[in-house]
């Protein structure tokens, strides 16, 4: 029976999302027999294509080959993505200061300001913004009025949700998106938007002040958005590099965050993108930290739940081949019971969505479904396979 | 101090620097600069990143020349044509900016 396992691109890939990349683990994945063509794609679907030419380069990889001139290709374009919304940041936030709304940077742009060098560090697709809810619509309106635009019909859509119709510039190529929430209303998890405010914190960008969450409710939002939006499924290599950055200070307040963790019912969400984090990068997360948030499993369940999340990171042919068992296997990892997250689940989000729309990842599911026999034979396989899954070599594991 | 003025007045002696009109990033050794004047991005090969680097800071451009002449074994003739041309272009695109030095 062949293994599960990541492929070496996957592998190099998340050598990169370490805080500090180890170079001899690098080179031993260069030297693991590299795709290129599918490293590049792997990279693009992840957004990493800047970090990783920037991680070679440093490295100084004898790499030529069209792949890569394809990859380098890739990440100029991402850099001059990030060059360009950067300045639109500023204009959105200058905008919104005179009109004295209050915006917190959420997610990417906080992070690259506060945990990153730069602003191109932390490539992002979007700009996220959460302002209180009162000054959603205005700010919706006001940005409409300097070149931001949503597309058309797309405003009914998002009445209710926790962020208002999506506002683009130049044909679509710049996204912005006005938060009153942080998270959607169907999340199961306690805690007020107010507290975030009120621990917000204002750092100056360029001369100008912006606000950014607290470190700990920046790493619990990260775990949060993953574990439970995206069901551990989606934004992996950028989530798992931001926990290795977020949490590298000596003087991260764990305590608090384990206790805001709990009180928020976040804990098994926090837990799982902390421990795949650990494994995959390196992140200095403490094993008391683990031992506070952990479902309550003996370690080998943990062991085969994580080399499913794992294995579960990128698109794969390896990954989990039913969304019946991937869903299942979600809810044993995060047990939404003994988290008290009663029937509220991560993917009733998506399917409101598909209830108004046909996305991408409804279709998938179409293709994933097809034949019970054949995925129930297929989910055996998979589950037989995973206890024979390899977990990948983090940075910290590599003798120099 | 000008931009995009007379650019064929860069001399050995002039001072250059960065404009603010501009942001740049690297991107393993090379860099990508995005003028926010014009709304063109530009792609700099390693010997005008080095370059770049140099003129961030207000610099003397024989400064320049010197230091590029130092770190590629160029011959200096060659190189301070080269480095006075690479700097009039980017003055043309209002990405540095001209002082006459004292």
């Amino acid at each position: 029976m062949s293994r599960v396992s990541l492929s070496p691109e996957a592998r190099l890939l998340l050598l990169t999302a370490a805080v500090s990349p180890n170079d001899a683990a690098l080179r031993q994945a260069l030297m693991a027999g590299i795709n290129w063509q599918e490293l590049c794609d792997l990279a693009r679907h992840e957004k990493a294509t800047s970090v990783l030419v920037r991680e070679l380069g440093r490295l100084g990889a004898d790499v030529s080959n069209s792949s890569y001139v394809e990859l380098r290709q890739f990440a100029t374009m991402s850099v001059m993505h990030m060059l360009q919304l950067e300045q639109l940041l500023y204009q959105s936030i200058d905008i919104l200061a005179q009109h004295q709304i209050d915006a917190i940077l959420l997610k990417g742009a906080g992070l690259a300001y506060t945990v990153y060098p730069s602003f191109t560090d932390r490539p992002m697709g979007d700009i996220d913004l959460l302002v209180r809810p009162q000054h959603a619509e205005r700010a919706w309106s006001l940005l409409q009025q300097h070149g931001w635009t949503p597309m058309d019909g797309e405003a009914e859509r998002y009445v209710g949700h926790h962020h208002l119709a999506p506002l683009f510039q130049a044909s679509g190529r710049f996204r912005l998106e006005i938060h009153a929430e942080l998270l959607a209303a169907e999340h199961p998890f306690r805690f007020s938007t107010d507290r975030l405010w009120q621990h917000a914190q204002q750092i100056t960008v360029k001369g100008r002040a912006v606000t950014v969450l607290d470190p700990v409710h920046q790493l619990w939002h990260a775990c949060v958005h993953f574990a439970w939006s995206h069901a551990m499924e989606w934004g992996s290599w950028r989530t798992l590099r931001d926990s290795a950055a977020i949490t590298q200070p000596t003087g991260f307040n764990w305590t608090e965050f384990v206790a805001f963790a709990r009180e928020t019912r976040a804990a098994t969400c926090c837990f799982w993108t902390l421990r795949v984090a650990r494994r995959v990068t390196g992140a200095a997360v403490p094993d008391d930290v683990l031992s506070s948030l952990r479902p309550p499993y003996p370690e080998f369940i943990i062991e085969r739940l994580e080399r499913h999340f794992i294995s579960s990171l990128f698109p794969s042919e390896d990954r989990c081949p039913s969304v019946w068992l991937t869903r299942r296997l979600w809810e044993v990892g995060v047990s939404p019971r003994w988290s008290r997250h009663g029937a509220a689940r991560p993917w009733q989000v998506s399917e409101r969505w598909t209830a108004t729309s046909r996305s991408p990842q409804s279709q998938q599911s179409d293709v994933r479904s097809a034949g019970w026999f054949r995925r129930v034979a297929a989910g055996i396989t998979y589950l037989l396979r995973l206890s024979h899954f390899s977990l990948p070599v983090n940075a910290l594991n590599v003798r120099t | 101090m000008t931009a995009g003025g007379d650019n064929s007045e860069i001399s050995t002696d002039s001072i250059v620097v960065a404009t603010k009109d501009q942001v740049s990033s690297d991107l393993a050794g090379e860099t990508v600069l995005l003028s926010m004047r014009s709304a063109i991005y530009y792609g700099l090969d390693e010997v005008a990143s080095r370059i770049w680097e140099l003129v961030r800071e207000p610099t003397r451009v024989s400064e320049v020349r010197d230091a590029i002449t130092r770190e590629y074994d160029v011959d200096p003739e060659r190189c301070e044509a080269d480095v006075l041309a690479f700097l009039r272009a980017l003055a043309d695109k209002g990405l540095i900016e001209v002082a006459d030095g004292a």
